[in-house]
């Protein structure tokens, strides 16, 4: 089995839908690959989120909509003579089939969201996978739970990463006139040294990673503003 | 444990990584909040823990060492409420290779139409983590402070603004923190301590290597016996009470603060010294070129150890303590 096989397979195989031999391809490629480790352990995450869920109620404006255009057209139709009363009959006997068919269309919706989530690539928006005519009013809390799961130390990290910017906007000045003493050929080197940390910063996920790269960036500036040797291009 | 049976926890380790809750119980702390301790094993019976990872946002976290097998979770959640405290939870993913990992997290944080939305500030789980003394760790704390004691090999360690202790620690540390201070008493073995805004304290580290670095932190060290040394700081003080090590070498240096370094030990010594400010170095030579740079070298020839002392705007002080 490889990564991309175990892609395929990975929500079947958390959800305990493959036979013996698939899942023990699975468990075993999983033993072996890092990286396969998380993409499992993201989907359990994601699982747990979406259990969380509260179980979808319709809203109570639905039934008043509803049962106002049945009054509107009972009315509409007692006006009307023979044929607007079959419709009423009509109506009457869809009714106490209305409620189950409007929580049948409710759970499919429900369903199409979290396999569209679950199918989502990093580079497109939840909200923008979502069907189009899916209830306004289950959406939101999907897209809650999620964004929090993903989400909640934003507000730190965002602090975090102005706290850096500006520790760099210090450093740069200080590093550019230590680098300005340097001979061409290394001054060249530190501009490429410099622009490959802050590509790693830029590239870096929120979060460990990119307080890593941040410090990264600044302990080599630091390093250059107070004129140690450092390491230009990968060597010393 | 049989193939069978170690196939059997991973996969239940991977598919349900929510642990077992093993619950103490649920007190009120008499404000209004509620508290749950809860304890559990973590990891994969009968296999060697390699690697502990714990990650918690949420609050503090302990790591202690010891002569067990086993990793040993001790949670203590706090909540304004029930419904909240339900949010917290703690994940355990053991995985085959013997890593194992500890993730805190709160969930529906921004609420919906049924549950409120629950403020960061007013819920905490705090992380008591038992890990064998030969298990490699790493920690990482957003606010919280991070402990790490009694380990064997080595440890990598984050932290946003909480504060990182370390304590009885053998093998390499690496340590980065944006806004919290940093503080290592008995470390045998190499150390990279980085932190931007918080300070850098060091009490009998013997080792290798030792570097610090602090943007806008001071740097105090204490019974420092590294090989080679490297405290750096831009804006603040750095201070330093060494061993001199038998060929080794000692670079000190703020850009703004002052560098007070006293050195102890029978080997020789050969030091220079600039300073933007004050140069205080016993039996120097006077500066002989334009870069202004002092010398000065006591006792023996042999094995002597390198000693580089600066700040570009501060004060510089260096003394010989016998």
């Amino acid at each position: 089995m490889n990564c991309g096989q175990l892609a395929a397979e990975v929500d079947a195989y958390l959800d305990g839908d493959l036979d013996q031999v698939a899942a023990s391809a699975c468990r075993g490629h999983l033993r072996t690959c890092a990286a396969c480790r998380d993409l499992a352990d993201r989907q359990t995450r994601l699982r747990a989120a979406l259990a969380e869920l509260p179980p979808a109620e319709p809203p109570a404006s639905l039934w008043a909509a509803i049962d106002a255009r049945l009054g509107a057209a009972e009315i509409a139709d007692s006006r009307r003579g023979a044929l607007a009363t079959g419709w009423s009959r009509l109506v009457a006997w869809l009714r106490p089939v209305a409620w189950p068919v409007a929580m049948v269309g409710s759970a499919g919706a429900i369903a199409l969201v979290v396999v569209q989530l679950r199918g989502a690539t990093p580079t497109q928006p939840l909200a923008v996978r979502a069907p189009a005519r899916a209830p306004a009013a289950v959406a939101p809390p999907v897209q809650l739970a999620l964004r929090d799961a993903i989400d909640e130390r934003s507000d730190l990290e965002r602090e975090a990463d102005a706290r850096f910017r500006q520790v760099v906007s210090e450093l740069l000045p200080l590093a550019r006139t230590e680098v300005a003493t340097w001979p061409a050929r290394r001054a060249q080197g530190f501009a490429h040294e410099l622009e490959r940390r802050e590509q790693a910063v830029l590239v870096a996920s929120p979060g460990q990673v990119r307080e890593r790269a941040w410090h990264e960036l600044t302990s080599y500036l630091e390093r250059v503003a107070l004129g140690e040797q450092v390491a230009l291009g990968g060597g010393r | 444990m049989s193939a069978l049976g170690a196939l059997a926890a991973v996969t239940l380790a991977l598919a349900a990584p929510a642990v077992a809750w093993a619950d103490d119980g649920t007190d009120g702390d008499g404000d209004g909040a509620v508290i749950e301790r809860a304890e559990f094993q973590a990891g994969i019976a009968g296999r060697p823990v390699g690697v502990v990872a714990i990650d918690n946002s949420l609050g503090d976290v302990r790591i202690e060492g010891y002569d067990g097998t086993t990793v040993t979770v001790i949670a203590v959640k706090h909540a304004p409420d029930t419904a909240a405290l339900r949010r917290l939870r703690v994940e355990s993913l053991a995985n085959p290779d013997g890593s194992v990992r500890l993730t805190t997290l709160l969930t529906e944080r921004a609420g919906h139409a049924d549950r409120p939305a629950v403020a960061l500030a007013s819920v905490r789980v705090d992380l008591t983590v038992k890990v064998p003394r030969a298990a490699a760790v790493s920690g990482r704390v957003t606010t919280g402070r991070l402990e790490l004691a009694n380990v064997d090999a080595g440890a990598d360690l984050d932290s946003s603004t909480g504060p990182i202790v370390v304590r009885n620690v053998a093998g390499v540390v690496f340590a980065r923190s944006l806004a919290g201070s940093q503080r290592f008493e008995e470390v045998f073995g190499s150390l990279d301590s980085h932190a931007i805004d918080g300070d850098l304290a060091f009490d009998s580290v013997r080792g290798a290597a030792l570097t610090a670095r602090a943007y806008a932190g001071d740097i105090d060290g204490r019974r420092v016996a590294a090989k080679q040394v490297r405290l750096s700081s831009i804006s603040g003080r750095v201070d330093l009470e060494a061993e001199a090590q038998p060929g080794g070498s000692l670079t000190v240096t703020s850009l703004r603060g002052a560098v007070d370094v006293r050195l102890r030990g029978s080997v020789g010594v050969a030091v220079r010294a600039r300073a933007g400010g004050r140069v205080s170095l016993a039996g120097a030579t006077a500066p002989t070129s334009a870069d202004r740079w002092v010398e000065a070298r006591y006792g023996a020839r042999r094995d002597r150890a390198a000693v580089q002392v600066e700040s570009r705007f501060g004060d510089v002080s260096f003394a010989l303590m016998q």
